[in-house]
């Protein structure tokens, strides 16, 4: 078990991050909200693995990200919203990657541009540090076909991401490039900001090819929430969000190498 | 030849006759194109460490290696010597192959020790070893309140620290052999 000096020291790193971000995005008027953990559509991206769960006999899976409530959330009426929540994903084990982890997202209406500057904003704000983010395109940053980028930067954003690789994203007008980034800093992936798709029926189109590519690999399908496209109709103008891992954040301030390090419970006892 | 499918953690891969250790590895399989497996991997005799994808169909070279958990007796200069605490049989590397471990070296370690075929290749650390402090300066008072104000410390085996500011000498303190980095003070 951790000595009571560790834990607060652990916890001050924590709570120093969350306050930050509680303070910048109330300021700039968002509403912070709770999204569900258990649910039956979880992110449906092929490369992601949900835990799963059985809840009165049926398949449920525990959430990747809380994306798909949040949609739901701007189609019901809330315009600037954004949440810290905990967030699951098997196969994930490393220094920089745990099964369960933490995750911030927020949306509001708005473009690209407009994103990756309150990105900026907030890493300067919650890490203390005004030095600008560099932004490289994809093909700048020589992004390898595992999604590495290769630079010499230290803290940088990778802009233009190829539209096969829009995911949720929308795909510029010119129809050239997903407006899709990510921020990375000291060798980790941050975080992932979209203009989001809010086409019900690209969108549509994309989930079918996502449950095709997953039968292929032989992992679960699970069913299209069919209420997060109806919540995209509903939407009305460009909306951005972004997803930004909150446990890499702590440690990219606090200089901490292995996510393990900030942990307050371990919760396999692997110390022992 | 092996396949990217049976790497683990602890595999040796042989790149052009250079042995490396796997230390951490992830399987990805990305919206487009095959899986791959992402590995961090230890260069066996210079201990330095490099990330490398390999993807799902290329072939491997994989070297049968063995671990054999032995404790460190001493040095002789550049002779570092192990022991088999079942067996009694001992086992010296030289210093420059195990380099990166070195400055954590104490007596009575546990480590395990790589063999190959005849020969001890190296050695792997525990990822978090105990230490006592045999020297910090004393907090300041009035300089805990941030999340992480360090101070310099030296350990019971001359390895050098940054430590939190709560820490005092004669502490046991549990250090990160990936990182350097402190990672804990063991409870009493």
């Amino acid at each position: 078990m951790l000595s009571r000096e560790d834990l607060h020291r652990r916890l001050a790193m924590w709570q120093d991050v969350e306050n930050k971000i509680h303070a910048f995005f109330q300021a700039r008027g968002f509403v912070h909200v709770r999204t569900p953990l258990v649910v039956r559509a979880p992110g449906m991206e092929p490369n992601l693995d949900p835990l799963e769960v059985w809840v009165n006999g049926e398949r449920h899976a525990l959430i990747t990200s809380p994306e798909y409530s949040m949609k739901k959330l701007v189609g019901s009426g809330l315009e600037k919203i954004y949440t810290m929540t905990p967030v699951f994903r098997n196969h994930e084990t490393g220094s920089h990657n745990t099964p369960e982890f933490s995750m911030l997202e927020w949306y509001a209406p708005g473009t690209y541009e407009d994103l990756m500057e309150e990105t900026e904003e907030l890493l300067q704000f919650v890490l203390e540090d005004r030095s600008d983010w560099s932004s490289v395109t994809y093909e700048q940053a020589a992004v390898d076909e595992f999604g590495d980028p290769h630079t010499d930067l230290q803290r940088f954003f990778v802009t233009r991401y190829p539209k096969e690789q829009a995911s949720l994203a929308r795909v510029s007008d010119d129809g050239t490039y997903a407006e899709r980034f990510e921020a990375f800093g000291d060798g980790m992936e941050l975080c992932n900001g979209f203009c989001e798709l809010l086409d019900p029926v690209e969108q549509r189109r994309r989930f079918v090819l996502e449950q095709e590519e997953r039968r292929q690999l032989g992992k679960t399908v699970f069913p299209i929430d069919e209420e997060l496209l109806e919540a995209l109709g509903r939407i009305k103008g460009s909306l951005y969000g972004n997803a930004l891992g909150l446990d890499r954040l702590v440690m990219l301030k606090y200089a901490v190498r292995d996510i393990h390090d900030i942990q307050l419970v371990d919760p396999y006892g692997f110390n022992k | 030849m092996a396949s990217t499918n049976d790497i683990k953690k602890g595999t040796v891969i042989n790149r052009n006759g250079e042995l490396w250790f796997v230390i951490e590895f992830q399987r990805v399989a990305p919206g487009k194109g095959s899986s791959f497996v992402r590995t961090r991997m230890k260069h066996l005799t210079t201990g330095k460490v490099k990330e490398e994808n390999f993807k799902s169909a290329e072939n491997l070279t994989f070297e049968d290696v063995q671990y054999k958990k032995m404790q460190y007796l001493y040095n002789d200069g550049n002779l570092y010597t192990f022991m088999d605490n079942q067996t009694y049989e001992q086992i010296s590397i030289a210093k420059g192959d195990i380099e990166e471990a070195v400055p954590y070296m104490k007596e009575g370690l546990e480590v395990k020790v790589v063999i190959h075929g005849e020969n001890a290749l190296t050695i792997e650390l525990p990822q978090k070893i105990q230490y006592t402090v045999a020297y910090t300066e004393p907090a300041v008072k009035g300089d805990t309140s941030s999340g992480n104000v360090l101070k310099d410390a030296e350990m019971d085996n001359g390895l050098k620290v940054r430590v939190p500011i709560f820490i005092e000498t004669g502490d046991e303190i549990l250090v990160n052999t990936e990182s350097g980095a402190y990672t804990e003070r063991v409870t009493k």
